[in-house]
């Protein structure tokens, strides 16, 4: 595993100024010394974020003078965390995705972070939710993704306003291949979630307020029904296919392959690379049905239950994530469209990717965060790989997928 | 005799005692840096079971009767670390409900959920605070309203009005008459302290802290140990311990959200057993696996012999490129040839399909994805072989085949009853080796097939091995269940260990029918 280590050597007058802000009143003026804290704010991040949040953190050290090292990742980011964090010998935050806080929060590995009103207020109501777990915000959000639609003009002049617009516009262009939309052998409900959701599919029923029934399960209901026949029919007349995966998606696209590719910002630095003319605009659901809604995936900072420096991190993530100014170059950094409303208006105007992302997003609902969302890739995405590749009927996959889904939720 | 000879290795040369002396200072620099954090933790028992080894470790090199033992500590050292201790810890997990949701201690269960309670009163002032401490030591949250600026005074009694304080820009107080008001460094340091200091502003609500800022809020669970029960007064949920599941359930049998660790005895080896939903699969994988391990083994064997006899021939011409060539699918790093393979099966854009012009779908039909992640393993493992049987072939006694030829036995006979019986001798426990490690090839499948197929509904793959089994149960999409998972491991680990020990008699026989 690598770890990176960030070395703080000096902080500055702004910092001293600070810390003697809140400091004593023994007439011990700290200015010009170097505090000596015992403590050391430690985060954990992903390959991706490190490198952005060891710059944002820099201002932190100023402002509250305390030193902040952030530490790298790679791959078994969730995993490590949770493992780390029952020895005693996690973080103090760990930077993760909303979905992660049902099984933390489960394994009394997080502390509940209480917003105030006008915090909440100025956050995207849906980030927020999806830090919610049995009522507790457990992550402070700053940052959201979604899949969108992106489309080669040249191949495709106009933005579809169907699923089956899109579908004779992709073979009007001529192309080898109509759509890319990553599937793989094993299926993928993620990508497959706004077409599911398009025919009023759903995963969990919702109460009306966020929360998620886990023994309400709506693979088999007529909308899901209806999706897998939809995912069966796509798949015989090969618009869908189990062999587009992550290796062949984004590389077609940019090759000129195919018209459509169904992704998020993390593919736009490989098309931007490869200076195509392409427009972000949302994943149109089929026609007489639904919107397609894609899965909100929400970035945050978690406080770990075990956090040896509980104040500075509390105050890391309720105070200093929720500045705009972080959250707009956090945003910049990553390609992904800020969780606080002012930062995301600021962040969206004059991009048009960002603004084609954020009404694909519009509809978009936040992947269930509770831990029987793990019982549901495996099921529905097999179950979606079957109804494309012809191996069972859709009506048969999906029936199939949700009594494996109940009997693995115990429903 | 003994005697004798240890003396004389004791007393060595003047180099063989600088660096005798060297590696036991090391030793002594590693005792001392991994004791300092043992006495932080006061893990006195890892402390005495590092002063025994250092012990142990001083005294086998410092004595000079018993010679063996400096040859036989190291390893058996080593292997007690990296080998036992896994094995033991890996039994022991596999009799608890050790997985998501039973990852803490009952303790710690009981304080999260306590804490999953505390909610902000609706309404409620949020306020900056720093922490005063007066002349006897008793602690004060100084608090700045952050509605109306107003400071105020919080302790156990509740808050008064706080006049005459400081405060700086932001609002947060500095000074107060009476107070020794706190920096952050001391606030980080002590919070301990801080969160036994109960602030109440009403019958069942009080100031909490959170990171520099504190809110009022209600805390509406409490755990009653005459009960072994967490109640929740704003909802009237009580959930009540289950210490056989390690849950906290309500009289509905809802779980709250945080269980804890325990011991569950031998259920996940009867769930192994007894749950035909586990049991069928179970006996299917283990038969795919013995055949994907007996196939790996065969086919690279036939392969590499053969390509090693045709090597071995003396009319062979520019063996050497040959040899080259049919390294190189063994130089490469696994990791990437596996990756490599798995696009080369693709049923639409992959190459074996593109080639042949065929149209198999690999990874749809069990025995074609079978069959594919045979073929990209033989590809892996054959250089193995050849190399080992080309090594065996040169080390054969030339005087018996020439013997066999005399005899008039040529071509295939002298094969079938001199050459192959003579390699095998040398080459059998390779062979065994070589079925032990592709038992558990772990990388050519979760990297290849990744267990494909799979239908809808099943649990288990077409192409799953034991071992990826488990570490889809452990570690895979789904919830986490790590005292399953090691339950299979201990299984895959005595099957293993079995089929071993009866192949290693097997050829000790044999060599004893040759020899």
């Amino acid at each position: 595993m690598r770890r990176r280590t960030l070395g703080i050597t000096a902080v500055s007058a702004a910092a001293l100024g600070a810390a003697a802000a809140c400091g004593s009143d023994d007439g011990d003026s700290a200015g010009g010394e170097t505090p000596e804290f015992s403590g050391e704010l430690v985060i954990w991040a992903d390959e991706t974020r490190t490198p952005v949040l060891k710059e944002f953190v820099k201002n932190f050290e100023q402002e509250v003078g305390v030193k902040v090292t952030v530490e790298e990742h790679v791959e078994t980011l969730r995993e490590d965390y949770l493992t780390a964090t029952e020895q005693g010998q996690g973080p103090d935050i760990v930077v993760g995705a909303h979905d992660w806080a049902g099984q933390y929060a489960g394994a009394g590995a997080v502390a509940p972070v209480t917003l105030t009103a006008d915090q909440q207020a100025a956050l995207n109501e849906t980030a927020i939710k999806a830090f919610t777990v049995d009522g507790n915000v457990y992550g402070v959000p700053y940052a959201l993704e979604n899949l969108g639609l992106i489309r080669n003009t040249d191949l495709a002049p106009e933005a579809p306003a169907t699923f089956e617009d899109l579908v004779a516009a992709g073979q009007a262009a001529g192309t080898d291949e109509v759509l890319m939309m990553e599937v793989s052998v094993n299926g993928n409900a993620y990508n497959a979630y706004p077409l599911f959701s398009s025919m009023g599919g759903y995963l969990f029923k919702d109460d009306g307020t966020g929360t998620l029934d886990p023994t309400d399960v709506g693979v088999d209901s007529p909308g899901g029904i209806a999706a897998f026949e939809k995912f069966a029919e796509l798949g015989a007349a090969g618009v869908l296919k189990t062999t587009y995966d992550a290796t062949n998606c984004t590389p077609f696209f940019v090759e000129g392959k195919t018209a459509f590719l169904i992704s998020g910002p993390w593919a736009l630095t490989d098309v931007q690379g490869a200076g195509l003319n392409y427009e972000v605009t949302a994943i149109p659901g089929f026609e007489g049905q639904g919107p397609a809604a894609p899965f909100l995936g929400v970035q945050g900072f978690y406080v770990s239950s075990k956090a040896k420096n509980a104040v500075f991190a509390q105050e890391f993530v309720s105070n200093y994530v929720l500045t705009e100014d972080l959250q707009l170059k956090l945003a910049e950094a990553g390609g992904r469209q800020p969780a606080l409303t002012d930062a995301a208006e600021a962040y969206t105007t004059d991009n048009a990717d960002a603004q084609g992302f954020a009404a694909a997003g519009e509809n978009a609902v936040p992947m269930p965060n509770i831990s029987a969302m793990d019982s549901v890739w495996e099921p529905f995405g097999r179950a979606q790989a079957d109804a494309i590749d012809g191996a069972s009927s859709g009506a048969d996959a999906a029936k199939t997928a949700a009594q494996t889904i109940r009997d693995a939720v115990g429903a | 005799m003994l005697e004798q000879r240890s003396r004389t290795a004791g007393s060595a040369t003047a180099a063989g005692l600088i660096i005798k002396i060297a590696v036991l200072a090391v030793v002594a620099a590693l005792a001392v840096w991994a004791a300092l954090p043992l006495i932080a933790a006061e893990a006195w028992w890892g402390l005495a079971l590092e002063a025994a080894v250092v012990a142990v470790l001083y005294y086998v090199y410092l004595q000079r009767r018993a010679i063996q033992l400096k040859y036989l500590v190291p390893g058996t050292l080593l292997l007690i670390a990296f080998q036992i201790l896994p094995v033991i810890l890996t039994i022991g997990t596999s009799f608890s409900n050790y997985g998501d949701g039973h990852r803490v201690d009952k303790e710690q269960a009981v304080e999260a959920i306590i804490a999953a309670g505390v909610q902000q009163t609706p309404g409620g002032a949020t306020y900056l605070f720093a922490v005063g401490e007066s002349s006897t030591g008793e602690l004060t949250l100084l608090l700045t309203d952050q509605r109306d600026g107003s400071t105020w005074a919080g302790t156990e009694a509740g808050l008064t009005e706080l006049d005459d304080a400081t405060v700086d820009a932001s609002g947060r107080v500095t000074a107060a008459p009476g107070y020794t008001v706190w920096d952050l460094a001391e606030l980080n340091e002590r919070q301990a302290e801080l969160a036994e200091l109960a602030v109440p502003t009403g019958d069942d609500s009080g100031i909490k802290v959170q990171g520099l800022s504190a809110f009022e809020g209600t805390s509406t669970r409490s755990y009653d140990e005459a009960c072994d029960c967490i109640a929740d007064a704003a909802t009237g949920t009580v959930w009540y311990a289950d210490n056989e599941e390690g849950s906290f359930l309500t009289e509905d049998g809802e779980p709250a959200l945080v269980g804890w660790r325990v011991d569950i005895g031998a259920d996940n080896y009867l769930d192994v057993l007894t749950d035909p939903d586990i049991r069928g699969p179970f006996l299917g994988i283990f038969t795919w696996n013995i055949l994907f391990a007996a196939g790996s083994v065969l086919l690279t064997f036939a392969i590499g012999l053969g390509t090693a006899m045709a090597l071995n021939k003396p009319s062979m011409r520019g063996t050497k490129v040959y040899r080259t060539l049919m390294i190189l699918p063994y130089a490469m790093p696994s990791f990437a040839m596996l990756l490599v393979w798995a696009q080369m099966f693709n049923r639409d854009f992959g190459l074996v399909n593109d080639l042949f012009n065929l149209s198999v779908n690999w990874y749809g039909g069990t025995w074609s994805a079978r069959a594919m992640v045979l073929i990209a393993n033989t590809w892996l493992g054959w250089p193995y072989m050849f190399l080992i049987c080309l090594g065996a072939l040169q080390a054969l006694p030339s005087d018996s085949l020439e013997a066999a030829r005399i005899d008039g036995a040529t071509g295939v006979t002298a094969f079938r009853k001199i050459t192959l019986p003579l390699l095998l001798i040398a080459l059998t426990p390779l062979l065994i080796s070589s079925f032990a490690f592709n038992f558990n090839n772990f990388n050519a499948i979760e990297l290849l097939s990744g267990g494909s197929p799979f239908r809808a509904g099943d649990a288990v793959g077409g192409t799953d091995l034991l071992i990826t089994y488990a570490f889809r149960q452990a570690f895979g999409a789904t919830t986490a269940d790590y005292g399953f998972a090691s339950a299979i491991s201990v299984f895959i680990f005595l099957i293993v260990a079995t089929m071993s020990a009866v192949m290693f008699r097997f050829t000790r026989n044999q060599e004893d029918v040759y020899s």
